[in-house]
């Protein structure tokens, strides 16, 4: 691809990735309270609720909370332009980390009971699903013969039947970004009310507003990360079809599920969903796959 | 109306606090939430932090005890907001009206900009008073 | 011009370490101790400028003489003083061991020179042997070991002060003190430029000692105890170092020239594994690599530019430049996977033990652990990227590390205490301090800074070893988490603290703190930006040299660093990424009419306040804390397994040696 095709989509995604968001969210909600008996707020509220927050007058609790909630935004949207820029998978990652990193730093930043709990159990989220993204960009480099997602394109075959091992285990990382149920103890994407909602405890108007849309953004990347199974050897759609799917086990998952402790969630990202990627990887390594 | 009044009559989020009430017009609220009514269809939700609400939804009396508490949660919540009364405990005092450590309606404490009457209030009632405090957000 | 350079980087200071010993005026030593560090800097980047490498030096073969009864000389030091100890506080484990581990070091070493070796002293030829390895080695010591000597300047006039107050101290110790600091330096030179084993020894021992010094210097018990413990643990290695020589001249090799062993080891015959496994022993126990760490923990009782000292230029970095370099020698054998696994496991264990521990030094120390871990894992892995990252790891590493400390030292002037619980809000009393610090820790952690862009050179270069990269891979991603939590939790107690009414003031600015600090922040800020110049200039030639392909390791361009398996687009992402956090940290304030009291179920008083309405009206502070998980990742708990992981991994490292 050219550097004006990248730059482009690059722009294209910066653009994009957020209506995505807000609209799946929108479909979320309409989809859970369906499942619960219920209509449903219409399929565009996100953009109300992230319109009207943008319109409260700002108000904030301490020190450097601020910085962290525009830098967590920003940092997103740098990871993403990095992805459509078909950079280093694990540059991506990198930058999506750091991103996702000033929400619990701004949330400790507040000298709050709640807003503490929050960031710490947003650490030990963090702590239970940095290292399965990590480790599945290996396999997929492995196959690809290279890091960047270039490379990715450039392999000609979709990796799924091959990697669906690794697959399975970005579906755990999947549900603790998004927040859903068994995994959303830091904060949950809908508005359980759980330790007055975490993380984000101390955020309010326009600052919370900066975080659901960083959300979205971090949403989708995270979505077209495991659409990346299936992008090329023809049939380049159903890397769509997988992201959604992918997307629609989450909503199940969050509705037949509770939430549970933070020790039982670090047992099992880190026991099922990185023994899932390293047992590829050594697949891979022996040649079996 | 622009995006933005559009967007602050579509998506109210409720902060609910109970003064002292007997519980009754509680129920009532809670039961708005069910699926019955399911005022998420209205993208109302019900916040546990007045940080994140909109709309401030009170019960039961003003008193000493805790007159101090509303005011602060008040104060807390991020303007534009609105704040409704539910019950006539609420509203006046109610039965309550002459105790020693009942100070009266809730608007001898915070602003208030819709007051629901009933013992209890009904549901559709309360949904009536959210639509009615929206009116006044909608202006700011 | 060499002769002269070698002098002044080995012999300096020395000599005004000696100077110092003499001289009581404080003002005095100041200048003695500005100048060596001036005198060892300029040096050092003369050093750099000189070529072509590598540059093989033999000097007077009377320094063989002066070195070989030096070399006794501290032996015998550490014996008399572990006698003295016995003598004084009665027998301990740690006395006993120190005498027991001298003479174990000493005698085989007395036997191979006296006895076995042709001629007495055994010369090599060349002594010395620099390489960029050596010279990178020799600018980080000379660099920022000197500027934390400038900085011990302030730092010990206000720490023996604060003892006086206390009534712990009568008549100042510093002149021990900065005799030590500078012997250090000056060892630590030696010991990166020797190509003779006996030399190479000798600067060994003569780091030992001026680190036994070093965290003794406060004489508190636990201070002395520590100090045999560091002592006991670093003699294991010169146990292993001792062995290594007599193998080496015993077998069809027949030489203690460190550059042939390297070479030609495999002419060693079927054991030459062993001699390095043995190498590797000194590095990993002088590393505090597990099960060896408890030295290191033990070392924070010393004063804190001494603990700057040993964790970024000098000691520990001996271990893993001692590692590093005798890398080819074992490259594609099964000792060298397993040193990687080693590596690996050492990162993960001290990066989760790291999370509960409250003390700031400690929680700095397990983390130089942990990089270290990762260094060997580079070396373990062995291949032209992993080689590259390693040497990469090591720069970054010595400066954040550096920095890290005297922030802690300087934080710990200011609030007089070392717990992180303590530390709590002081964004808002320290602002420069506290923002010099946090843009310390995110250049461990985040991604513009070089130590991430050799955390992911590390992760492509581990991916490429066949079967145990897997076993590699898994431990390196699961520390690299746990690195997160313990840094993040720590930033965050630092900024934690309510809206300020009115303005913030700064601090006052002194210059030997806060002037070397930003010196300090710049230079790993600048060499992230310049990655790809440092790495042509420095990186590759040292690769070149020590028989890598410097273009199997990275590739570079204008902006980017590439690796065969990806890239990092450092400008871009640099610029980004500063633009991203610099524009909302410099402007994103909010007016002070928007200030409220965090939440606290609407108990809370009044805006600024600390405090909520508890039972029975009464105003109750507000407290707030890190976690610390103790009783799950607790060092009594986690040590149970870590230990004997450890042992068990080195037994194996030996008996993969010896088949």
């Amino acid at each position: 691809m050219s550097t004006g095709c990248l730059i482009g989509s690059a722009v294209i995604a910066v653009i994009v990735a957020p209506w995505i968001g807000g609209l799946l969210r929108g479909i979320d909600r309409k989809l859970t309270a369906h499942m619960q008996g219920r209509i449903g707020p219409p399929i565009i509220q996100p953009f109300y609720d992230v319109i009207k927050l943008f319109g409260k007058k700002p108000m904030v609790a301490g020190g450097a909370q601020l910085a962290f909630a525009y830098a967590y935004l920003a940092l997103i949207i740098t990871a993403t332009v990095f992805f459509a820029l078909r950079q280093d998978l694990l540059v991506v990652l990198f930058i999506l980390f750091f991103g996702s990193l000033c929400l619990p730093i701004g949330a400790l930043s507040v000298k709050s009971p709640y807003s503490q709990f929050g960031g710490h159990r947003e650490l030990l989220q963090f702590l239970a699903y940095e290292p399965i993204l990590l480790l599945a960009a290996i396999p997929i480099a492995l196959k690809s013969g290279g890091f960047t997602i270039a490379n990715i394109f450039e392999y000609g075959q979709p990796l799924l039947p091959h990697l669906w091992i690794t697959f399975i285990a970005l579906l755990i990382a999947l549900a603790i970004v998004m927040r859903k149920s068994p995994f959303d103890i830091s904060s949950s994407e809908h508005a359980h009310q759980e330790l007055v909602r975490g993380v984000v405890t101390e955020y309010s108007g326009p600052y919370l507003a900066l975080i659901e849309l960083g959300h979205w953004y971090e949403m989708v990347l995270l979505l077209s990360i495991l659409g990346l199974f299936w992008v090329t050897g023809g049939l380049w759609w159903l890397s769509i079809i997988i992201a959604l799917a992918s997307w629609f086990i989450m909503l199940i998952v969050d509705n037949i599920n509770a939430r549970l402790t933070w020790s039982w969630m670090l047992k099992f990202a880190w026991g099922a969903g990185i023994s899932l990627v390293a047992l590829n990887i050594l697949f891979i390594n022996l040649g079996w796959m | 109306m622009g995006i933005l009044s559009t967007s602050r009559v579509k998506s109210p989020w409720l902060l609910h606090f109970d003064c002292g009430s007997c519980n009754g017009c509680d129920i009532e609220i809670l039961a708005a939430l069910t699926p019955l009514y399911d005022i998420e269809r209205f993208g109302i939700v019900n916040m546990g932090n007045p940080k994140h609400a909109d709309v401030l939804l009170v019960t039961g009396p003003a008193n000493y005890r805790n007159y101090r508490v509303l005011r602060n949660l008040y104060e807390q919540m991020p303007d534009p907001k609105g704040v409704i009364v539910v019950g006539t405990c609420g509203c006046t005092g109610g039965v309550f009206h002459n105790c020693p450590n009942i100070i009266g309606g809730i608007d001898k404490v915070i602003p208030v900009d819709v007051y629901v009457p009933g013992c209890a209030a009904r549901p559709e009632a309360i949904i009536d008073g959210v639509v009615l405090a929206l009116k006044k957000l909608s202006r700011s | 011009m060499i002769g002269t350079l070698v002098g002044l980087a080995i012999l300096f200071p020395i000599i005004t370490g000696l100077i110092c010993l003499l001289i009581k005026n404080h003002r005095a030593r100041g200048g003695i101790v500005s100048l060596t560090a001036v005198v060892l800097i300029i040096s050092s980047i003369l050093f750099l400028r000189q070529g072509p490498f590598p540059i093989e030096y033999s000097s007077a073969s009377t320094w063989d003489s002066v070195i070989l009864v030096f070399n006794y000389v501290i032996l015998a030091i550490f014996l008399f003083v572990a006698i003295r100890d016995i003598g004084q506080r009665g027998i301990s484990r740690h006395n006993i061991l120190a005498i027991a581990l001298t003479l174990a070091a000493g005698i085989p070493l007395a036997i191979f020179e006296f006895s076995w070796a042709p001629h007495t002293p055994l010369e090599v030829t060349p002594a010395l042997y620099i390489d960029h390895l050596s010279i990178i080695m020799c600018l980080i010591i000379s660099i920022i070991g000197s500027l934390i000597c400038v900085y011990a300047i302030r730092y010990m006039r206000d720490h023996e002060e604060h003892r006086m107050h206390l009534g712990e101290l009568k008549e100042t110790t510093q002149p021990r003190f900065f005799f030590f600091m500078l012997m250090f330096l000056g060892a630590m030179n030696g010991l990166v430029f020797a190509n003779n084993l006996l030399w190479l020894g000798f600067f060994w021992e003569m780091t030992t000692l001026a680190c036994w010094g070093l965290i003794r210097h406060d004489e508190t018990p636990i201070a002395i105890t520590n100090a045999f413990r560091a002592l006991w643990m670093c003699l294991i290695g010169s146990v292993g170092f001792s062995l290594a020589i007599m193998f080496l001249w015993n077998s069809s090799l027949n030489t203690i020239s460190l550059m042939e062993v390297i070479n030609n080891g495999a002419a060693a015959g079927p054991l030459f594994l062993l001699p390095f496994a043995l190498l590797c022993l000194a590095g990993l126990t002088k590393a505090a690599q597990l099960p060896f760490q408890s030295w290191l923990l033990g070392a924070m009782v010393a004063p804190t530019p001494v603990s700057a000292l040993l964790h970024s230029s000098t000691m520990v970095k001996a271990g893993v430049y001692l590692v590093l370099r005798i890398a080819p020698g074992f490259q594609g054998t099964h000792l060298s996977t397993l040193i990687a696994i080693y590596g690996g496991a050492v990162f993960l264990a001290t990066a989760i033990l790291a999370i509960s521990q409250s003390e700031a030094k400690k929680v700095l120390a397990y983390s130089t652990i942990g990089n270290l871990g990762l260094i060997i894992l580079c070396a373990g892995i062995n291949t032209p990227l992993a080689i590259a990252v390693g040497i990469m790891l090591l720069i970054f590493h010595a400066i954040s590390k550096g920095l890290l400390f005297l922030c802690a030292g300087a934080i710990e002037h200011h609030i007089w205490s070392r717990n992180i619980e303590d530390m709590e809000g002081i964004a808002r009393n320290l602002p420069l301090l506290t923002g010099i610090t946090i843009a310390g820790m995110l250049s461990m952690l985040v991604a513009p800074f070089g130590v991430l862009i050799a955390k992911w050179g590390a992760m492509e270069a581990a991916s490429s070893i066949g079967v145990w990269s897997t076993l590699v891979l898994v431990l390196l991603m699961l520390g690299s988490g746990a690195t997160t939590v313990f840094w993040a939790k720590w930033i965050g107690r630092f900024l934690c603290h309510s809206p300020v009414p009115g303005s913030s003031k700064m601090e006052p600015f002194i210059p030997l703190y806060h002037g070397i600090l930003l010196m300090l922040i710049t230079f790993a800020a600048v060499f992230s930006i310049l990655i790809a110049p440092v790495y042509n200039s420095i990186v590759a030639p040292a690769l070149t040299e020590t028989g890598y392909t410097a273009a199997l390791a990275f590739t570079t361009g204008a902006w980017f660093l590439k690796s065969p398996m990806g890239i990092f687009a450092a400008w871009p992402i640099f610029i980004i990424i500063t633009l991203a956090l610099l524009i909302p940290a410099l402007t994103a304030r909010a007016k002070p009419e928007a200030s409220r009291s965090s939440y606290m179920c609407g108990e809370n008083v009044e805006i600024g306040v600390d405090e909520f309405v508890a039972v029975a009206d009464e105003r109750t502070g507000l407290k707030t804390g890190g976690f610390y998980i103790e009783n799950i990742l607790g060092e009594g708990n986690l040590n149970r397994f870590v230990v004997p992981v450890g042992i068990v991994l080195l037994v194996i490292l030996f008996v993969v040696a010896m088949i």
